[in-house]
């Protein structure tokens, strides 16, 4: 490993940890400067005694008396009660279904003016290449959701009708976009809508917690969120069939976005841009196709960067790599995502597999800077172990988290409810398919701690479909030492003592 | 006749308001944010630069990367977000000024206590996956005890000298010598087993 790899690895460590890490040194200052007020304390104390025996219990103790006993401050009780004493504080949490799983049926294209057969027909960076769709929007959903322990600011959720393909096929005929909350009186104010968007239709189920509003992906979640490869107006909105309004989603300062897509609107010509003031939307439709066509033939990405564009014979460069094409077309319940790592000089695409939506650890990874290189990581699934790995969408989607206890931490009258969140993964062992269902609980005691207690749970189901319940060292005997097994200590504060 | 004294010195606002500060778009929040971690952030960055003037002008660096991401980004602890921009901002310049010869900063040297694990700089692999390789690391950190959890951040991440964390954990200094050896045996182990170190 190079050092600028190790410096990047270092740069990606989750949250969670630099959060554990700061707490920890706080929690230590505090400890050195409680350790050197309470030396002063004790030095005046030492004083202040002396002065005190020499005034006081000098004469007393002359007198041949002694002070009488004084009750010092009681300690605390043990004040643990258990689960089932505080069932208030226990997880409420419900399930909202978003759409349909990412399955090899739904032919999910990601962009192209081709409809391809495959997800690998046109890639780029982060899926910018996206599909391009015209769309009502059914209901914003009331609510703002936090994902714990990003960092990120709320987002809301809206269900949009699609009334047109217009680049990319296959998507329900429902679909959920996630947007950040203060862009939410956008989907109040219009009533139709030209998106483009990452990627759709892969999207599993959200667990929200009633308490606090926060939500734990899956791992495999895709977000629908809107990207900028229509110009500079991802979202573009209409009202009674013209265009009234245009807005970048990725804009931090909508003044500056207004200003920017106004005149963008004012000459579209200059700025590739699709549309602009009282476009139509059969107009917006056709000048999209457009401009896709030109990106397509002058290997041009609109509204990006030249270099973003990238084809499938980009990454399927050579006949073993067009061979291996084959093995990640999508079949029953299974397909493989993607992803791109673009350089300056070269083009690397990682396939992940996912059954049933979830992930698994098989990888395949192609680089078109060594004559088409092609890296395998992890075990390949066969066509026969494929059809009989569990379903645990269905597990996930039949449980009711309000009736599941954290097995190993004592729950005190202190501690509150955080959040619990479910995840799944497949792993192959030894041609064995495994599904996992791992549920993990956050407990705060933000009165006192800055920090969080946590517990975990783990479901083991076999290709007979038959689940257990599994301790830690139980799963890595039998799916060896995997980083979904979490590895920190059942009853360890994760924070420091506030006040 | 002796004036009394009075303290001027500001007292500085919690992170919650600091953060609001930001999202209101109000240029106080950067005063503010330097006033509370400004000593904290120099730190931070001068154990990778080792140089001062590289220092000052990486933490504007860092107080404009905090402005541009709030909003949208509201950090659940502002002092840990602050850190990992610091840390971002002074590998950049550090990188950047690489071939200044001079006073190795405490980054180079902590790094070169890992030459089992990581080479001399050269091309970033095509493979090379630096989320997966951060998610590894978390991993590696959360397996360790509080303690190991400490000296390995503290060391690696943060570059701050071993005389220091043994201060801090008030113990010496040979033993904070031995667990890091501890960590960076079982570091190595790790990486191996996942391909990193082929």
């Amino acid at each position: 490993m190079k050092k600028k790899e190790w410096q990047a690895g270092l740069d990606c460590l989750d949250t969670d940890v630099v959060e554990g890490y700061v707490l920890q040194k706080e929690k230590l200052e505090a400890k050195r400067k409680a350790r050197g007020i309470l030396l002063r304390a004790g030095a005046v104390a030492a004083c202040f005694a002396l002065i005190l025996s020499a005034v006081v219990f000098v004469p007393l103790l002359q007198k041949g008396d002694t002070p009488s006993d004084t009750t010092g401050a009681e300690l605390n009780g043990d004040t643990t009660t258990t689960a089932e004493e505080i069932p208030n504080t226990l997880p409420q949490v419900s399930t909202i279904k978003l759409g349909n799983k990412l399955t090899g049926k739904q032919e999910l294209t990601l962009g192209g003016l081709d409809s391809g057969e495959s997800n690998a027909e046109m890639l780029a960076p982060g899926f910018y290449i996206g599909t391009v769709v015209e769309a009502t929007v059914t209901e914003v959903l009331p609510d703002e959701y936090y994902v714990p322990g990003q960092g990120r600011p709320p987002f809301r959720v809206a269900k949009l009708n699609v009334a047109d393909e217009i680049i990319g096929k296959g998507l329900p005929q429902e679909i959920f976009l996630k947007f950040p909350f203060y862009s939410a009186d956008v989907f109040d104010s219009y009533d139709t809508f030209i998106f483009s968007l990452e990627q759709v239709g892969v999207e599993n189920y959200m667990m929200v917690n009633e308490n606090s509003r926060e939500i734990t992906y899956f791992p495999h979640m895709f977000t629908t969120a809107v990207i900028t490869d229509l110009g500079y107006g991802s979202v573009i909105a209409f009202n009674d069939g013209k265009v009234e309004k245009s807005f970048w989603s990725r804009a931090n300062h909508y003044s500056f976005v207004e200003k920017y897509i106004g005149t963008a609107l004012e000459s579209p010509e200059l700025y590739f841009y699709p549309v602009g003031n009282d476009t139509t939307i059969d107009e917006a439709k056709a000048n999209i196709l457009k401009l896709a066509a030109i990106s397509e033939e002058e290997n041009f990405f609109v509204g990006g960067y030249s270099g973003d564009y990238v084809c499938a014979d980009d990454v399927f460069c050579t006949d073993e790599a067009r061979g291996v094409k084959e093995y990640l077309a999508p079949s029953e319940s299974n397909t493989f995502v993607h992803r791109l790592i673009i350089y300056s000089d070269r083009v690397c695409a990682v396939y992940t597999r996912v059954i049933n939506g979830f992930v698994t650890e098989e990888k395949i990874a192609f680089n078109t800077s060594f004559e088409g290189e092609i890296k395998y990581f992890g075990s390949s699934y066969t066509a026969d172990a494929l059809s009989n790995a569990p379903d645990i969408g269905a597990v996930i989607e039949g449980m009711d988290l309000s009736e599941i206890t954290p097995p190993h931490i004592e729950i005190t009258d202190e501690m509150s409810f955080r959040h619990a969140n479910v995840s799944g993964v497949y792993r192959n062992v030894e041609g064995k398919i495994y599904g996992i269902v791992r549920v993990m609980w956050y407990y705060t005691l933000s009165d006192i701690y800055n920090g969080y207690l946590r517990d975990d749970l783990y479901l083991l189901y076999d290709e007979s479909g038959e689940g257990k319940t599994v301790e830690r060292e139980e799963l890595r005997d039998i799916i060896g030492d995997d980083t979904f097994i979490a590895r920190f200590s059942y009853n360890e504060w994760l924070g420091y003592v506030v006040k | 006749m002796s004036r009394k004294k009075i303290n001027t010195a500001k007292l500085p606002l919690d992170d919650g308001e600091i953060i609001e500060l930001y999202f209101a778009r109000d240029e106080r929040a950067i005063d503010e944010t330097d006033i509370k971690y400004r000593k904290y952030l120099f730190s931070v960055v001068y154990n990778v630069l080792g140089d001062r003037l590289d220092s000052e002008e990486c933490l504007n660096d860092t107080y404009l990367g905090a402005w541009n991401a709030m909003p949208p980004t509201r950090p659940c602890v502002l002092k840990a977000f602050l850190t990992t921009l610091a840390r971002r901002a002074a590998i950049k310049r550090y990188y950047k000024g690489q071939k200044k010869s001079g006073i190795p900063s405490e980054m180079t040297v902590s790094m070169s206590e890992l030459e089992d694990i990581i080479s001399d700089d050269g091309d970033v692999d095509a493979y090379f996956d630096a989320q997966a390789l951060g998610r590894s690391i978390s991993n590696f950190v959360r397996s360790l005890n509080e303690r190991g959890r400490y000296v390995f951040m503290s060391r690696y991440y943060m570059s701050v000298r071993i005389d220091v964390i043994a201060a801090e954990l008030g113990v010496s200094r040979s033993t904070v010598n031995k667990e890091l050896a501890e960590i960076r045996r079982a570091l190595k182990e790790k990486l191996e087993s996942e391909g990193y170190l082929i």
